[in-house]
């Protein structure tokens, strides 16, 4: 069952200078999927952590839960879901 | 939420202790400053309206002024002969007075192991037929007479009507008690002026008394004037008539008085109102530690799922119950300053007070949790509602997760 999918999930930072850490990505999390994210320092690993944990906006593309919109939520919807569905260590 | 409050309030105890006593400070001093302006400001009310006298005329060797005579309950045992003033008031000006009421004055040796009561009291020798004075008072009580064992009691001599008390070797009943005046009278015992009379003739020598005889001599006379009649005019014609009398003006010693407790209201205005600016910017400076400082905390309380209404509500019950902390703190401390206040005051003026009471000084507590409260509210308002605004991601990107 897909649990978490990441369709053409783009987020750019404008601070400055125009960044983009996490450029067009598709990607599908099934229930009981086991995955590990690697990269070097910068490469944007967090930030699409933050994407997929609810905790930051894509810029453009959409994330979806079990079907359902994420981004579409309002944004204590989104944090009810955050405080049913996602776990962190910070 | 109160508990989650109560944690963080705990958690940050020398924070929190710190605005406590910010708050604490800046409400008491308010309380306090409040109290002590409404109580003389109703003390002088109380006592416009119940002395209902417009001059005051005095022996002219006495050593004390007309506003402690009138207000502080000093037994000056000083006297003039009723030929005195008779004199002075002979011709024109007997026609512009409406009553006359004589007093003479006494006090009772609380030290020489003649009466039950343990502080020197004033006693005042009145002629009830024509005393003006205590006249509304005794006609609301119904009380046409007052024979010579029996005494009218201020209310805070500590005696109830129909007690028994030793007065200088002789025995008396209270007939009544007054209600509160603010004045000296509330701690004065009246009797029948031929009863004061005897009294001070048996206890005291004449040569002490400075008079020949006691059975003419009064302490002070108190005088209403005809409508119409300038109280200002009226003294000055009276004090040049005679240079055996002091004659005052007791609405110009009432506006003496007004005059002083305003300018003694401004000053402790003025320093209430810069402990308020030193207290807000300390204040300031503590909430916006206590709300910015803990982004990193507002983010892990975002991430988990606490929502803006949440975190904005958790930060007011917080800063709600410091607040109430200060606030009850401060106005208790207020409020139960308020009398040694008073008496310092009372020893550097002469002020009547009004009456304090407890719904008084409840009201007072609750006015300042409430003052707190709205210090607390306008101080932390914006920065608490700022920091609920912010998305997750950026409190805790700044937050230095």
């Amino acid at each position: 069952m897909e649990l978490l999918k990441l369709f053409n999930v783009t987020k750019t930072f404008e601070t400055g200078e125009k960044c983009t850490p996490v450029d067009r990505v598709n990607l599908t999390i099934c229930e009981n999927d086991f995955i590990s994210i690697m990269g070097v320092s910068g490469s944007g690993k967090s930030t699409l952590l933050m994407l997929m944990g609810g905790l930051l906006k894509p810029t453009s593309g959409d994330l979806s839960y079990c079907g359902e919109s994420l981004y579409s939520m309002s944004d204590n919807a989104l944090a009810k879901w955050r405080g049913k569905n996602v776990g962190y260590l910070f | 939420m109160l508990k989650i409050a109560l944690s963080n309030i705990t958690r940050r105890r020398n924070n929190s202790i710190m605005a406590v006593i910010c708050i604490a400070l800046a409400v008491g001093i308010f309380t306090l400053i409040w109290s002590v302006f409404s109580l003389s400001s109703s003390g002088l009310e109380l006592s416009q309206s119940r002395l209902g006298a417009d001059v005051l005329i005095y022996p002219s060797h006495a050593q004390v002024d007309e506003e402690k005579l009138l207000f502080s309950g000093l037994a000056e045992m000083v006297y003039m002969d009723e030929e005195a003033f008779s004199a002075a008031i002979a011709g024109d000006l007997a026609p512009k007075i409406e009553e006359t009421s004589a007093q003479f004055f006494l006090q009772t040796l609380p030290n020489a192991g003649c009466c039950e009561v343990t502080e020197a009291f004033r006693i005042v020798g009145v002629e009830i037929e024509s005393d003006f004075i205590l006249k509304a008072w005794l006609e609301q009580e119904g009380i046409e007479s007052l024979n010579d064992q029996e005494i009218i009691v201020g209310r805070n001599v500590g005696k109830k009507a129909g007690d028994t008390t030793l007065i200088l070797n002789s025995l008396f009943t209270v007939k009544g008690v007054l209600h509160k005046t603010g004045t000296g009278m509330d701690k004065t015992i009246f009797m029948n002026m031929d009863m004061a009379r005897r009294l001070a003739d048996q206890t005291f020598p004449l040569t002490y008394l400075g008079v020949d005889s006691v059975d003419s001599a009064v302490t002070c006379y108190l005088l209403k004037l005809k409508d119409g009649t300038d109280a200002t005019t009226f003294v000055e014609e009276l004090q040049n008539k005679s240079t055996d009398i002091n004659v005052a003006s007791v609405r110009e010693t009432q506006s003496q008085l007004r005059t002083q407790i305003a300018l003694f209201s401004k000053i402790l205005f003025l320093f209430w109102i810069a402990i308020l600016i030193l207290c807000t910017i300390a204040l300031v400076s503590l909430f916006r530690g206590l709300i910015y400082g803990r982004k990193k905390e507002i983010g892990y309380l975002r991430a988990i799922g606490m929502q803006r209404k949440e975190i904005y509500l958790m930060f007011l019950w917080e800063i709600g119950l410091l607040g109430a902390m200060g606030g009850i703190l401060g106005g208790a401390a207020g409020v139960l300053l308020v009398n040694p206040l008073l008496s310092q005051i009372q020893s550097l003026l002469t002020i009547p007070t009004g009456e304090w009471t407890v719904s008084m000084g409840l009201m007072r507590v609750f006015s300042g949790i409430g003052l707190s409260l709205l210090l607390c509210a306008l101080i932390a308002v914006v920065p608490v509602s700022n920091l609920s605004k912010l998305a997750p991601y950026e409190v805790i990107s700044e937050g230095e997760i």
